[in-house]
């Protein structure tokens, strides 16, 4: 029975062949290929033609794995090989083993493995390649945003000078449309910027302690005056159960808010716009914020009255960004920077009854001692009590932003103001006099501002060492920003196109003026 | 009897060593891709100076360091040809080692560099791309459309009879 199995599935699966020291076959029991006594073993395969050379030195043992021999109908066998060349008085001799069914095996294998690293690499180079195109963009969209702020600061900047020139009513109405306008592209600028932040993965949300009863009083300083332009009724509704410090990306829950504030006040024409915001489920010291803004506007087309229903975001934002003109990005953004806050927001809407916007914030509550404010109108920079006049350093390269913000802060009074241009110019003007406040531009030539920030954060003399110093920057402000302005020892921040506001809020932070009510 | 050569091709999987082999003995192309595991041999004899010579070609699995490969398919080596694919990088980022490794352990055998697959790319561009790397290469071929295959093969002759 053994004999049977061998002779069948082993020995018909070997070949011995003895040759001679010319490569001649001497004996073959020819299982496999059948040699005739004395021919050429090169005659079955042109591998064997280099045997002939090998076989000149003796005891030698030298296996060949995995040789491709042909059949008679060109079909490929594998073989393994053996080649003992013998000792002086040997023959040396050849062992062939058919492993054909498994090097097949072994081939489909490879096949499979080779397609697919092939099919990787080219994959991972493409990858690559998108991925130097989208730092690219994203790069040169930072440097021209860098670039397009500059001008917009100045421009923005002047309308507000101008305007308080005595202009007569038509001057006025062209200063508004200036303004309006570059307020417009500045937004767009900052839309394009978003939006190729999401798509590069750096968006990235904070999380910081906020003032929540701020941040609606900053709201409603916009949205009252804004709203009564259009004879609209604006009504906020703000849950009082609301704690006072939340935790949460403060500057992306006002772009969010802002932006369906915006929305609705572009499409509703008469009647009302309400912000409601509620307070979801407290666990843990989380909590989401109920967010509604409900309009009176035209609605979605196609959501016949009496049949208020939910429209997906996609087809909304979509509708608002191709039907309405000028529009910009706005909602694709909101809607990203809701996917990355774990938020989500839903949209109801009828045709010519209005539209409410749903969204759920998700924020934590701060461990501070939550005391209740009312939200009131903020103090704007004609009613501070300005206890001395201060000595002002401010430096910036560009001869328009000097004069720019040279004529703010005269117009404002009770500043003694000096300039530099430089990092370098800095240094020495604070040697030779103490000052109360420098405001530093970031990028300029020889030092830039963070550069003078260090050197003065080690000047040996304590009171020019401590003078408050605040960035200007054109920058975009996000968390690697601020870190660099913190690290470098910066007061404060305000980035550019800056209203007076803004730069006075973040002036009389810095210098502790006191504000006085209204 | 007719001198007899053996060249082996090396090079990573899927530079196209087999199909450059195709291409010279029996004059034939595939596009698809099949992958040689072991060794497979062809033979093509070719004039020379007047006289026949026997070429022996050792088709090997390709592998991505030649160091990899079964050290008896290099045995009684005449000439080697090492293949590159330009479209892959990986397949030349380690010549200058393979190329040591070669001149290491077969002294004074001759070896060409060969871009295989050059209807793929502009010649020109990738010649800058080696100067680069500071990589110096023999010739440019294309098993597809034959462009040089015959020619590196016998320019490798040339070599190897010492001419």
């Amino acid at each position: 029975m053994i004999e049977n199995i061998r002779e069948k599935l082993i020995t018909h699966k070997n070949q011995v062949v003895l040759l001679n020291r010319e490569g001649q076959v001497v004996a073959s029991d020819n299982h496999l290929f059948t040699l005739l006594i004395g021919s050429d073993i090169a005659d079955i395969n042109p591998f064997f033609e280099t045997i002939a050379a090998l076989v000149i030195e003796e005891n030698q043992h030298i296996p060949f794995n995995c040789v491709i021999i042909p059949d008679a109908n060109n079909k490929p066998k594998y073989y393994d090989i053996e080649l003992h060349t013998g000792g002086t008085d040997e023959n040396p001799f050849l062992i062939i083993y058919d492993f054909t069914e498994h090097y097949e095996y072994i081939q489909g294998i490879s096949q499979e493995k080779n397609e697919l690293a092939i099919s990787n690499h080219f994959e991972a180079a493409k990858n690559r390649q998108l991925v130097a195109e989208k730092a690219f963009k994203n790069k040169f969209l930072a440097n021209i945003s860098h670039d397009l702020r500059t001008p917009l600061g100045a421009i923005l900047g002047f309308v507000d000078l101008l305007e308080k020139t005595g202009l007569n009513y038509e001057q006025q109405e062209m200063i508004q449309t200036i303004r309006q306008t570059t307020l417009h592209a500045k937004g767009l600028i900052d839309d394009l910027l978003d939006i190729s932040k999401i798509e590069a993965g750096a968006l990235k949300i904070e999380n910081k302690t906020f003032d929540f009863i701020d941040l609606m009083t900053h709201l409603e300083k916009i949205y009252v005056p804004k709203m009564a332009t259009k004879h609209l009724a604006y009504k906020m509704e703000i849950d009082a159960s609301i704690p006072n410090y939340l935790i949460g990306d403060k500057v992306r829950i006002l772009q969010i808010l802002i932006n369906f504030l915006d929305n609705a006040y572009k499409f509703t024409h008469k009647g009302s716009i309400t912000l409601r915001i509620k307070a979801g489920t407290v666990a843990d010291k989380k909590m989401l914020l109920l967010v509604e803004v409900i309009d009176t506007g035209i609605g979605f087309p196609g959501n016949k009255a009496g049949n208020k229903k939910e429209i997906p975001i996609d087809s909304f934002t979509k509708f608002h960004t191709t039907e309405i003109e000028g529009h910009g990005l706005g909602l694709s953004i909101v809607k990203k920077i809701l996917d990355l806050m774990q938020g989500d927001m839903h949209i109801d809407s009828e045709e010519g009854r209005g539209t409410t916007i749903l969204v759920r914030i998700p924020v934590a509550i701060d461990d501070k001692v939550n005391t209740k404010k009312q939200i009131a109108v903020a103090n704007t920079y004609q009613n501070v009590k300005m206890s001395k006049s201060y000595k002002l350093l401010i430096a910036d390269d560009n001869e328009i932003n000097q004069l720019l913000l040279t004529k703010i802060l005269v117009k404002h009074g009770g500043f003694y103001i000096d300039a530099a241009d430089n990092g370098r110019d800095v240094l020495e003007k604070v040697t030779l006099k103490d000052y109360d406040l420098i405001l530093m531009d970031i990028e300029m030539p020889e030092m830039d501002g963070i550069e003078a920030t260090i050197a003065i954060r080690k000047h040996p003399l304590a009171s020019t060492r401590n003078t408050p110093i605040i960035g200007l920057s054109a920058h975009v402000l996000d968390s690697t920003i601020t870190t660099t302005f913190n690290d470098a020892g910066m007061s404060g921040y305000v980035p550019k196109p800056y209203t007076r506001e803004q730069l006075f809020e973040e002036m009389y932070r810095v210098l502790k003026i006191e504000l006085l009510p209204k | 009897m007719s001198v007899s050569k053996k060249i082996v091709l090396v090079g990573h999987y899927g530079v196209g060593k087999s199909s450059l082999i195709r291409r010279f003995v029996q004059n034939i192309f595939s596009d698809s891709y099949q992958v040689t595991i072991g060794v497979h041999i062809l033979k093509k004899i070719v004039p020379y100076k007047g006289e026949e010579i026997t070429l022996v070609l050792w088709d090997i699995e390709g592998k991505e360091n030649i160091n990899q490969s079964r050290a008896s398919y290099l045995l009684g080596t005449s000439g080697f040809i090492f293949v590159i694919d330009p479209t892959r990088d990986s397949t030349y980022q380690n010549l200058k080692e393979e190329l040591i490794f070669l001149e290491k352990n077969y002294p004074k055998i001759p070896v060409i560099k060969l871009v295989n697959k050059s209807d793929l790319i502009d010649v020109e561009e990738f010649k800058k791309v080696l100067a680069i790397q500071n990589l110096e290469i023999d010739f440019f071929s294309s098993a597809k459309t034959g462009d040089n295959v015959e020619h590196v093969f016998m320019q490798l002759v040339s070599k190897m009879l010492g001419a």
